[in-house]
């Protein structure tokens, strides 16, 4: 749950300018000015990237299997032959760390698409037909929000085979809300604005108002949006794990490994502690490229 | 405030409960794979036979057409009838009230922990001067809303109960063994109100009557507590229905953590056993919730915010 | 809450004061020097452009600057005490009771959530020891004094529930509170109507008489400041360039830049850019009849009001049209009917023959591009993702204009037309200041050869030069093109210059409509009366019966 679910975004507030009274004050160079990004964004860039390519290709970073038992190498502390250390069956927790990427980044990346595409879709149908169809599409998106998505999600997993993919459903469905939320108000903002009733008096379709206008001014405030829901659905689908809801074992699974590591929590601290972290960091790393993106408000 | 305003809010709120019961039969009796199957076993039921997927098929009406199987559900259901339990065979409802208490405490004490920790948070940076440390409160909730609150219990469990003896390791009895889940329930929903709360607090500090105000002399305090905080309130109470509701969903994991009784657990294990009757009597009774406190908030907001006193009444 | 004794020392006096702003590492002087005196009792009136410093000037004096903002050097003395170096605390306890501030914009400058009486009561008990009967009563008062009806029930009313007018009146009533010894009053009057204007600075003039208080206004109007304040100091790019008695700045400039002020202020000089036409009056380009407007009452759905209640007008070839109102006269609806932006409930435009109403698609479209709009603000009308070039490309696009060279060179041409350089093409606007992204605006309405461009508010949004440069250049384009105008403005005084003919707006109504000449001189509706003795600076018009300045709307 993010301030991102409930859908308050920036977009919305238009400066409105009396009659009479004076010009506001401008940069006088007049260049627009754009923050260059500080290197927390590029350590987080950096850190996303790399797991990325763990989820994509786990092999070309670990060589060591991630499934066989090794009983003689069991509860190793962290060292230089095991940087995470190894678990209760001996296994090299980095190279499950490594593996673990990929069905969490993978659902994650499911969901994030199925929000996107059908929540941009309505919001911009709502936005710009407005009406009756604007009201009932509106309101079938605040209903959506009843349903907290870990619920949603356990009651998908419930009627489904492949858990890995209800969860990954199931987020999806519970994301649309907010992306058509502020989908619309984006519209409806651009819309509104006078460059396009501009455009609308000299006689351009609407077709082409929408593509060459509204869209590329809505898209904005969606994607600093769409990176947190990312952030989020990973910790909704480690949750899930961790209930027991994801990949069956032996699969690695970031969620997983922390409760299989709960038993030994006093003995081998690192069988939590260093996926649990792992986690933290890949959602604190697309909090902080989503900051990045967010389109700058008037007030600093 | 208007009868017909109060009508409209509770006609919505029907809306919500039914929207959910439509879902949840969407995603339960659509979804393709067979539910017989489904709730005979976790294996997916392959190893039935086919006397018994009959059998549960006719008790449970899987044979019928959808249409007559979900308006025949919606009867039931509206009559407080939520089916047996696949598992132990016993009501839903009684499954559920008997559950439901005990995650309300807990909610209530996660609720009233968020929102203490969250604008405590956020108030306190405001005020301090001391560059680092307004720094360091700032971004704390960033790191709140980033942690997975199963590791924070998890943690907790360990060091607070397990070594510490502060607090009980389990069980549901007492003020004291509702603490500590209270406490993961709240972190992660602290962080997002801090958030909020915080860019609300930040824009409405900015706005012009708080010029007005410093015009008068008012001093710092003054006008964070006599002005800004009331304005700045407003987006966070707008969305305590997701965000109490949230709180519920994330019982499932505080209760297993802590080996809670609750809604949680009891969501929990009827996923794994594929109870399909529980999970949709858990699912309504969470939408249920959400619908009550987003109706609680409704009809309190002409009280909250005079603007919107002209709506209740006109309307 | 002492008068002030008049020791012959100024109230305030501030000498050689030099600030700067610090962002991200740049360090920018916004003021030079500057420096004046203000007396017990005397009103004094900062007058300037945007930009000029005389805002900041302001926020200096009561410390209100943003955090960036240094005071390099220079005294502040408050009744010869200087205040340039007091703690936040000091200066907090100054604040209120011994200067009172009166805020710009009265619609965002109250708390929306808290009752009015308790916001004028917050300035009582911040700085008085009266008990709660007594700040009551004093706010209730202080309410009637400042102009405003039945102050008791008043008092537990919402800011949301008063007009513009009266916000303004209650943020008075916050800053004369605790008879402050100094009032700075930083464009009062901007965000209103002109008539509601005229009402809020007779009840200043009347509160300074009365509570003996000195006041230091801020304004871009120099006409205001000519009509309200003692003496004048007019800045220009952080500097005073001139200070002196009012009557003396305005008869005897000295300064070059005072003079360009006067010049370019409509309603200070009294010749026209537009010669009254002589001999018949040209063939009607559109023909306005019977328009209609209405709209459901928020919340109220059986309820309507008339936006627009028949109207009928028109306007000739190469002349101008104006259309003169203050907010919710109706008059952006009515120009938005005749651009077919909305529809009329009732009533027909007629463009050069054409019953506008009957054309659908294509045809529609195609005839639009006979009439273009020019709106009031410069930034919103214009796609910020776009550049110069792409906003010109794209009306000649849509008509199938010609070849991308040909669109090139007319695009070239069109800038010159508007007299920006080729270089603008390729910035987008916001590189571009008001008055260059308002030519762009200019430029885009002339890209498919209409015969009418409709001007909503084109100059409102900037300052007073730019704003007569940008009417040289309209009434120019006119006589060059041929083109006419529909004029929408509340401000009468810009409407003279440029207008052939007037028709005056209230409450969705045409209440008058003459020549320029006419409505200046001789007009006829009481409305229209009210509006020209409402402009300052102007001359009266004819007196029959004037409608009196004082109470509240």
């Amino acid at each position: 749950m993010t301030s991102a679910d409930i859908g308050l975004g920036t977009a919305g507030l238009e400066e409105s300018v009396e009659p009479g009274a004076p010009e506001p004050d401008h940069d006088t160079d007049g260049r627009r000015s754009r923050r260059l990004p500080s290197w927390g964004f590029w350590v987080a860039a950096a850190i996303l990237l790399i797991v990325l390519a763990w989820a994509l290709a786990p092999s070309l970073f670990t060589s060591a299997d991630p499934v066989t038992a090794v009983p003689v190498d069991r509860l190793q502390a962290p060292s230089g032959a095991h940087p995470f250390g190894t678990d209760e069956l001996g296994r090299d927790q980095l190279t499950r760390v490594v593996h673990g990427a990929r069905a969490t980044l993978l659902a994650a990346g499911l969901a994030v698409v199925i929000a996107l595409v059908v929540g941009t879709f309505l919001g911009l149908v709502a936005g710009t037909v407005g009406g009756w169809l604007d009201d009932v599409i509106m309101r079938v998106v605040d209903l959506l929000l009843a349903v907290p998505a870990l619920l949603l999600a356990m009651a998908l997993v419930a009627a489904m085979s492949n858990a890995g993919l209800a969860t990954s459903i199931a987020l999806g469905i519970a994301g649309i809300g907010a992306i058509a939320r502020v989908m619309r108000a984006s519209v409806l903002k651009v819309r509104s604005s006078m460059y396009v009733d501009a455009a609308r008096s000299i006689g351009a379709r609407s077709s082409s108002i929408m593509v060459k206008h509204v869209l590329p001014n809505s898209i904005g405030p969606i994607l600093a949006m769409i990176v947190t829901e990312f952030g989020q659905f990973i910790l909704t689908i480690a949750a899930m794990s961790f209930l027991g809801f994801g990949a069956p074992p032996p699969d690695p699974e970031w969620g997983a490994m922390v409760e299989s590591g709960r038993e030994f929590l006093t003995v081998a601290w690192w069988m939590t502690s260093l996926p649990a972290a792992m986690i933290a960091v890949v959602v604190l790393s697309s909090n902080r490229i989503a900051q990045q993106l967010e389109p700058k408000s008037r007030i600093s | 405030m208007s009868g017909g305003f109060i009508a409209r809010r509770i006609a919505q709120a029907v809306l919500v409960m039914w929207a959910a019961y439509t879902v949840v039969f969407v995603i339960l009796y659509l979804v393709p794979g067979d539910p017989a199957r489904l709730m005979l076993g976790i294996d997916g039921g392959a190893s039935a036979s086919e006397e018994q997927l009959d059998a549960i098929r006719t008790e449970y009406g899987f044979d019928q057409p959808l249409v007559v199987q979900y308006l025949d559900n919606l009867v039931k259901l509206l009559s407080g009838d939520l089916g047996q339990s696949r598992s132990s065979g016993v009501s839903v409802w009684t499954i559920v009230t008997d559950a439901l208490p005990n995650t309300v405490a807990l909610a209530a004490l996660g609720l009233l922990f968020a929102v203490a920790l969250g604008t405590g948070v956020v108030l306190l940076s405001a005020q301090i001067r001391t560059r680092w440390l307004q720094q360091l409160l700032t971004s704390l909730p960033a790191v709140g809303v980033s942690i997975p609150g199963f590791w924070v219990g998890l943690l907790l469990l360990q060091f607070l109960s397990f070594q510490l003896h502060v607090f009980p390791a389990a069980g549901s009895d007492g003020l004291s063994s509702l603490i500590l889940p209270a406490l993961v329930l709240a972190l992660p929903a602290s962080a997002v109100i801090a958030q909020i709360f915080g860019q609300s607090l930040r824009s409405t500090l900015s706005e012009p009557y708080v010029d007005t105000a410093r015009a008068k002399g008012a001093g710092r305090a003054r006008i964070i507590y006599g002005h800004a905080f009331r304005n700045a309130l407003l987006p966070v109470v707008a969305v305590l229905g997701t965000i109490v509701g949230a709180m519920f969903a994330n019982a499932a994991v505080a209760e297993t953590i802590f080996a809670r009784n609750g809604i949680g657990q009891v969501m929990v294990a009827a996923v794994t056993s594929k109870d399909i009757p529980v999970v949709q009597g858990v699912v309504l009774v969470v939408a249920g919730i959400y619908a009550l406190t987003t109706l609680a908030v409704d009809l309190l907001s002409p009280v909250i915010d005079p603007r919107a006193r002209m709506v209740a009444t006109t309307s | 809450m002492t008068t002030t004794a008049r020791t012959g020392e100024p109230v305030l006096s501030v000498n050689d004061l030099t600030l700067s702003y610090s962002t991200r590492g740049r360090t920018v002087r916004t003021l030079h020097s500057v420096g004046f005196d203000l007396a017990a009792g005397e009103t004094l009136g900062l007058v300037g452009a945007s930009g000029s410093g005389k805002s900041t000037t302001a926020l200096a004096v009561v410390r209100m600057l943003p955090d960036n903002a240094r005071i390099e050097t220079g005294r502040i003395a408050l009744r010869g005490v200087p205040i340039e170096s007091f703690s936040e605390k000091q200066i907090s306890a100054l604040r209120g009771s011994t200067i009172g501030f009166i805020p710009q914009d009265p619609m965002l400058s109250l708390n929306p959530i808290q009752p009015i009486g308790r916001q004028v009561e917050e300035s009582l008990k911040l700085h008085t020891s009266l008990d709660r009967r007594e700040r009551r009563r004093r706010v209730v008062e202080l309410l009637a004094e400042s102009g405003i009806t039945q102050p008791e029930m008043r008092v537990r009313q919402f800011p949301h529930e008063l007009s513009g007018g009266m916000r303004q009146r209650v943020l008075i009533a916050i800053a004369i509170a605790c008879e402050p010894a100094l009032i700075i009053a930083d464009e009062p009057t901007s965000a209103l109507d002109v008539t509601v204007q005229q009402q809020i600075l007779a009840q200043l003039a009347y509160l300074r008489e009365r509570h003996d208080m000195a006041m230091l206004m801020i304004t871009h109007d120099l006409a205001v400041a000519s009509e309200q304040c003692d003496r004048i100091a007019v800045m220009d790019g952080g500097r005073i360039v001139e200070t002196g008695p009012a009557a003396a700045i305005l008869e005897n400039p000295t300064a070059t830049y005072t003079r360009e002020l006067i010049a370019a202020a409509p309603s200070l000089s009294s010749s026209t850019l537009v010669t009254a036409s002589t001999g018949k009056t040209p063939e009607a380009l559109v023909v306005v009849d019977g328009l209609r407007k209405s709209y459901a009452v928020k919340g109220r759905t059986k309820e309507t009001f008339a936006a627009v209640d028949d109207v009928s007008f028109t306007i000739p070839r190469g002349q101008t049209f104006a259309l003169v109102g203050e907010s919710g006269s109706g008059k952006s609806t009515t120009a938005r009917m005749v651009m077919q932006l909305v529809q009329p409930d009732a009533g027909s435009v007629v463009f050069d023959g054409q019953d506008l109403a009957a054309l659908r698609g294509e045809a529609l479209r195609t005839s639009r591009r006979g009439y273009q709009l020019v709106y009031q603000n410069p930034y919103s009308s214009l796609d910020p993702r776009q550049s110069v070039q792409d906003i010109l490309d794209e009306p000649l696009k849509i008509i199938g204009f010609g070849s991308a060279a040909e669109r090139r060179a007319r695009i070239a041409q069109l800038l010159d037309d508007v007299q920006l350089p080729g270089a603008s093409a390729t910035r987008r606007p916001a590189e571009l200041s008001g008055g260059q992204r308002q030519r762009v605006a200019i430029a885009r309405a002339l890209a498919p050869s209409p015969s009418l461009i409709v001007c909503d508010e084109p100059v409102s949004a900037l300052d007073v030069q730019v704003q007569a440069r940008i009417l040289e250049l309209l009434v120019e384009l006119q006589q060059t093109q041929g083109l006419s105008y529909l004029f929408i403005s509340h401000d009468l005084a810009v409407v003279r210059q440029i207008a052939h003919r007037v028709g005056v707006m209230q409450s969705g109504r045409l209440v008058e409509e003459g020549t320029v000449e006419e409505i200046f001189t001789a007009p006829r509706d009481p409305y229209t009366r009210a509006l020209l003795d409402a402009i300052p600076g102007l001359a009266p018009p004819a007196p029959t019966d004037l409608p009196s300045g004082l109470g509240a709307r």
